[in-house]
């Protein structure tokens, strides 16, 4: 791979495993067994797919679209729509008895990625990746694309709960009850971001929509 | 604060009133009051038009297609992931013994893939264990900025087949920051994770996606990006086959199979030809 221009990169080489190594580590799992921490074995490799999936299907195009808008990072998306589904994997048995299991979805993925910007100290990426199947060749592809990364833009520039509040309540058709509580805030104050949401984004969507 | 009024507003209504109306969220009065002024208020009838539009322009955003791999990277993390005690206890009474066995078993298959994996034959190998080593060499490189050009449309950058990187670019913060991993060696007909972990500084970055888990069957050439906030001594250990936690659990460093180090530098020079 003739990349070897590529600068200050070391790398160091895999450690050597040893059956010492492994075999006390295979006994300190052993012995956890018996009062250790909550680790589930499945009695089948089959069995998260068998109860789960249908439950991962339904929700997990929303999910992703959702984190996809919030972080405008196609990784970062996939990155927190895995952990929101694995904290659902845990909690399984409680959620599915939920009236609205995609509600709590939406609560954790909302809190995962107001922490993930949180940890970002530059503003969100303007740049958007070619999405070839929402763009599919053929036709004149521009003016979606535009259209598309004006909306990214003018979302990217909102404060991220008003960001979350207003795709929620937009996108997603939730109520603002449903956004607050999605937020883990109160009514006032989900309707507060809701309207300067609103308004921030339709300034500046509109704005620059009447330049294309 | 002075409450902001719909411009042009006959009754100079605030926007808060207007928008809560768009969304439902007054009581009957309210809504009652504010639908028969909106039906005749200019200035409220085009800011609800412009609600409107910007609404719909939102909806038809198409974000792109979470993929089978999530589905996969979540299938993987079923196992290392402990669920909640409250929902599992009844289960886990049942499994108890069973469950000690099962993980040990679980980990000698793991041992013995892995194993065997890292470790060149020394004699004839068994028929369904690969004898070759497993070979990953990472390199992290600035880029791709995958930018949208009104009207010309670029997609060139870094993906599963390499697309060409442009050495010019230098590690700068705010750079997303793409390491590939190109794995060599990998035993086909099975899956196994690369995990990433991202440092600044020999600090974990504490975002996500600071670690990441893809996965491959047999050799393959591996993505994972990551956006350097400040400058400092990035670094990225890649591991191989470690069991899959989550995003925010490290990975053991006993499954490190190579690390990878490189300088994030406010308007630092150009990256070094070798």
């Amino acid at each position: 791979m003739a990349l070897a221009w590529l600068p200050q990169v070391a790398t160091a080489r895999h450690p050597r495993w040893s059956i010492t190594r492994w075999g006390v580590l295979l006994l300190q799992v052993a012995s956890r067994q018996g009062d250790g921490p909550a680790r589930e074995i499945f009695p089948s490799a089959d069995e998260p797919s068998k109860v789960f999936e249908p439950f991962f299907r339904r929700h997990e195009r929303e999910i992703f679209g959702y984190l996809w808008r919030l972080t405008s990072d196609e990784q970062a998306a996939h990155d927190l729509s895995q952990e929101t589904f694995v904290r659902a994997w845990q909690r399984f048995a409680k959620i599915s008895a939920y009236e609205q299991p995609r509600a709590w979805l939406f609560r954790v993925a909302t809190n995962l990625a107001l922490n993930y910007r949180r940890g970002r100290a530059t503003p969100i990426r303007s740049t958007m990746e070619l999405n070839e199947e929402a763009h599919p060749v053929g036709g004149d592809p521009a003016p979606r694309l535009a259209q598309d990364d004006l909306v990214h833009r003018a979302l990217g520039a909102l404060p991220p709960r008003q960001r979350a509040a207003l795709v929620l309540r937009e996108v997603y058709g939730f109520s603002c009850e449903e956004v607050a509580a999605a937020l883990d805030t109160s009514l006032g104050a989900a309707k507060t971001m809701l309207w300067r949401g609103r308004e921030q984004f339709r300034v500046r969507y509109l704005n620059e929509e009447e330049q294309l | 604060m002075s409450a902001q009024t719909i411009p042009s507003c006959t009754l100079s209504l605030p926007v808060e009133t207007l928008s809560a109306w768009h969304d439902g969220a007054l009581d009957a009065a309210e809504t009652q009051r504010v639908g028969a002024h909106a039906e005749t208020c200019p200035g409220c009838r085009a800011r609800l038009a412009a609600y409107e539009r910007a609404g719909r322009a939102l909806r038809m955003q198409q974000p792109p297609e979470p993929g089978d791999q999530l589905w996969r990277d979540v299938q993987h993390s079923f196992i290392a992931v402990p669920r909640d005690p409250e929902t599992t206890r009844g289960r886990r009474r049942l499994l108890g013994g069973m469950g000690a066995l099962a993980a040990v078993l679980l980990l000698a298959v793991g041992f013995a893939q892995v194993f065997h994996a890292h470790t060149p034959p020394t004699g004839g190998p068994p028929a369904s264990v690969p004898t070759q080593s497993v070979h990953i060499e990472p390199v992290a490189t600035p880029g791709p900025q995958m930018r949208y050009v009104p009207l010309v449309t670029t997609a060139a950058g870094v993906d599963d087949h390499l697309a060409p990187i442009d050495p010019t670019a230098r590690f700068q913060p705010g750079m997303t920051v793409y390491l590939v991993a190109s794995v060599r060696g990998a035993p086909a007909g099975h899956e196994h994770t690369i995990t990433v972990r991202w440092f600044i500084d020999g600090q974990d970055t504490e975002i996500p996606p600071s670690i990441s888990m893809k996965t491959v069957s047999g050799d393959a050439n591996v993505y994972f990006t990551l956006t350097y906030p400040v400058a400092g001594v990035g670094m990225a250990k890649v591991y191989f086959d470690a069991p899959p936690v989550s995003t925010v659990s490290a990975p053991s460093d006993q499954y490190l199979a190579a690390t990878v180090v490189f300088l994030v530098q406010q308007g630092g020079p150009p990256a070094p030809r070798s």
